[in-house]
C-alpha cells in the first residue's frame, strides 16, 4: 500500500477512536464493554469538558508525531506530495468542507427547533446547554477529518 | 446559443515510450520527481498531469509533447 493511502487509513482509525471517546465521555444510553454511550448528552462541569478536549487533543497530536516519525525512521517523507497528491488533498478538503458546512447547518437547525418547540422536554441529543454545544462541535470536528480522509483514500484508490 | 468546446478525451503513450526506454514505473517517477502511483494513474488515463510534468514527460524521452500526448474529440 503507497505510503499516501497508509497515512489516509491511520488518520481514519485515529479520528474514528477520537470520536467514539467523545461519543463516550459526552454521552449515555446504551452499555458496551463497560462503556455508556447513546444520545443523551450527560451534563458535565467545565472542568471536565476542557479534560475532555484537552486529551483527544493531546492523543491526536501524540498519533500523529509517532506516524510521522515512524515514516522518516524508515526512509520516508511523509511531507513529500506531487501534483496529484494536491490535487486529492484539494479534493478532499472541498468535500470536508462541505461536510462541516452540512453538519453545523443540521446543528443549528437541532438546536433551533429544540428551544423551539420541545423545552424542558427529553429530546434525542440536546445540544442547547454548553455541554451539548462543545460535543457538537467537537463531533463534527472529528467527523470532519474522517471524511477528509475517507475521501483522499478512495480518490488514491479510484484516480 | 454556441454549441462550446468538443469534450474530448486526453491519451497518451507513456506506457509504450517508457518500456522502450527499459524503464520501471518506479524509475521514471524518481526521475520527474513524481510518485510510482502519479505514473501509474497517468499511464491508465485516470489523471492528467499538469503541462509542467507533461512537458517533464515528454523531455525524458527526449520526444516532442505531441509524441507522448494527444487531444482525441468526442
Amino acid at each position: 500500500m503507497p505510503i499516501a493511502e497508509k497515512r489516509a487509513l491511520t488518520e481514519i482509525v485515529l479520528w474514528s477512536v477520537a470520536l467514539a471517546y467523545v461519543w463516550m465521555r459526552f454521552t449515555a444510553g446504551w452499555e458496551l464493554a463497560g462503556q455508556s454511550f447513546g444520545l443523551q448528552v450527560v451534563e458535565q462541569g467545565a472542568g471536565q469538558v476542557f479534560a475532555t478536549y484537552l486529551g483527544v487533543g493531546l492523543f491526536v497530536a501524540a498519533v500523529q508525531i509517532g506516524v510521522t516519525l515512524f515514516l522518516s525512521a524508515r526512509g520516508q517523507d511523509p511531507e513529500f506530495r506531487d501534483e496529484r497528491d494536491q490535487m486529492i488533498e484539494t479534493r478532499a478538503n472541498q468535500v470536508a468542507y462541505w461536510t462541516g458546512v452540512t453538519i453545523l447547518n443540521v446543528i443549528i437547525i437541532h438546536v433551533v427547533a429544540t428551544e423551539a418547540f420541545a423545552r424542558g422536554r427529553v429530546v434525542p441529543l440536546d445540544l442547547t446547554s454548553p455541554t451539548g454545544i462543545v460535543f457538537a462541535l467537537l463531533a463534527a470536528l472529528l467527523l470532519q477529518e474522517i471524511v477528509r480522509n475517507a475521501t483522499r483514500l478512495a480518490l488514491h484508490r479510484l484516480t | 446559443m454556441s454549441p462550446g468546446p468538443a469534450r474530448g478525451r486526453v491519451r497518451n503513450r507513456i506506457r509504450d515510450l517508457r518500456q522502450a526506454a527499459g524503464l520501471s514505473q518506479q524509475q521514471l517517477a524518481e526521475r520527474v520527481g513524481v510518485t510510482r502511483q502519479t505514473i501509474n494513474a497517468i499511464e491508465q488515463e485516470k489523471y492528467s498531469p499538469t503541462l509542467e510534468l507533461a512537458f517533464r514527460l515528454a523531455r525524458e524521452f527526449g520526444v516532442g509533447f505531441e509524441d507522448v500526448f494527444q487531444f482525441t474529440a468526442r
